[in-house]
């Protein structure tokens, strides 16, 4: 049978007129290259590039842009490819834990990304055996600062495997947010949250952000939600938020993560 | 915290065989697991050398149109595994309403829902359990889609494609 890899005579129209799974992914990596192209954490820059993008877009969006570019020093785009969020959550992280290095706060997160992501992994049901050197990747890029690293796909796909641990250790809570849409949590999880180069939505954010006792704060450049110009910003704070001990100097910040979204995609924000 | 200058960024050339290393170490984890677990009426060993080229065999579950019937598949593995998906074929002919006539599989978690949480191992599972309950909405062969519902008659299909119990 090993002859038979290439297309056969058309003996049966209806059988080979459909295009084989070579075709599809060729030609889904023909559409998708000028994304895939693309660093998956770019340089940080100005807003100069994003006013350009939106010139003929709606004065809704211009005035919100305007608005960023007086409160935030620039962004860091991520690469389009459906794994956006975790990715800039991850490199993000990294840079404020490194900047932040042997502090409280990143002493804290190191506890919450490390060891208690991983109990919580293992009392999903998860393969610790098979996800650890997921984890290992994850731990060794922040501990080392390594940003490159944290952007890498073995850590936002560990970051996938966290969400979905947290959303199935806490069904009843996340079961109200995911059954209109599916029958089952565990169906939401194996379609939205573990395959690679799915987006993230509220669920998967919500959960996350519990998982590693961070904020995430999310700016919405949409403009069906607002229409006076002013950005709207969710803040997603972790339900258990991190034990910080009371001696912590007063000076020491506890940062968020701050991200841009527009419809489909996520990317880096740096406050001023 | 130490700096360890010998430990530098890799560079993307390192870093590639970095990748080729974890992929290879994942399915060392994988093989290990497998030939540990026995899962009975499924097994699956590397072509020779080369990791990234499987030899799978599946047997027919008890019970239903392919019992007694041994299948055997190849699995090929990208470099980019376990985030994407290894290509499964059958290299034995089977008349099955989610595969074609090259061997070519229609399964969710070989496509659309494949992540890095299923292996070797769960992949030939759930190939088993399709044997026995197919997905008749999307067929890759119509014609056994629509005789699924008379298990005399696919039984003779069944075992007029297979070529043989022998191997």
């Amino acid at each position: 049978m090993s002859d038979n890899s290439h297309n056969p005579p058309a003996q049966d129209a209806e059988t080979y007129a459909r295009p084989t799974d070579d075709e599809i992914l060729q030609y889904e990596r023909k559409i998708k290259e000028p994304h895939t192209l693309a660093p998956l954490v770019g340089e940080k820059t100005g807003f100069e590039s994003l006013q350009a993008e939106y010139a003929d877009g709606s004065p809704t969006t211009q005035a919100k842009i305007a608005l960023l570019a007086e409160e935030y020093s620039g962004l860091r785009c991520t690469r389009r490819d459906g794994n956006c969020f975790y990715r800039g959550l991850a490199y993000r992280l990294c840079e404020l834990v490194s900047e932040r290095k042997d502090t409280l706060w990143a002493k804290a997160v190191m506890q919450r990304l490390g060891p208690h992501s991983r109990e919580a992994v293992g009392r999903a049901g998860y393969d610790l055996d098979l996800m650890g050197d997921f984890a290992e990747c994850w731990e060794d890029a922040v501990r080392d600062g390594d940003r490159e690293g944290a952007a890498a796909d073995s850590v936002v796909c560990w970051l996938r495997i966290v969400t979905a641990a947290i959303l199935k250790n806490n069904r009843d809570m996340f079961e109200a947010f995911i059954l209109d849409s599916y029958p089952t949590l565990d169906l939401f999880i194996g379609s939205q949250v573990e395959p690679m180069n799915i987006e993230a939505d509220q669920p998967h954010i919500v959960a996350i952000a519990n998982a590693l006792g961070v904020t995430i704060k999310i700016g919405n450049l949409d403009t069906t939600l607002n229409t006076d110009g002013v950005m709207n910003w969710h803040e997603i704070e972790p339900l258990e938020p991190l034990v910080i001990p009371d001696s912590a100097p007063k000076a020491e910040d506890q940062p968020q993560v701050v991200l841009l979204y527009r419809p489909g995609h996520y990317d880096i924000l740096y406050p001023i | 915290m130490t700096t360890n200058p010998a430990a530098g960024k890799p560079s993307n050339q390192t870093k590639s065989a970095t990748e080729t290393a974890s992929v290879a170490k994942r399915l060392q984890n994988e093989l290990m697991t497998l030939m540990m677990s026995g899962t009975p009426g499924i097994s699956a060993f590397p072509d020779g050398d080369d990791l990234m080229n499987w030899t799978a065999t599946i047997s027919g579950p008890e019970g239903t149109v392919y019992e007694n019937l041994k299948y055997k598949l190849a699995m090929k593995f990208p470099t980019s595994y376990p985030y994407n998906a290894p290509t499964v074929t059958f290299k034995t002919p089977i008349y099955h309403p989610n595969v074609d006539m090259n061997g070519n599989i229609c399964l969710d978690i070989l496509k659309d829902k494949w992540s890095a949480v299923y292996t070797v191992q769960t992949i030939l599972v759930s190939l088993q359990s399709l044997l026995g309950e197919p997905n008749n909405n999307s067929p890759l062969n119509d014609e056994a889609a629509e005789m699924w519902g008379n298990p005399e008659q696919f039984r003779k299909q069944v075992l007029a494609a297979h070529p043989g119990n022998d191997e």
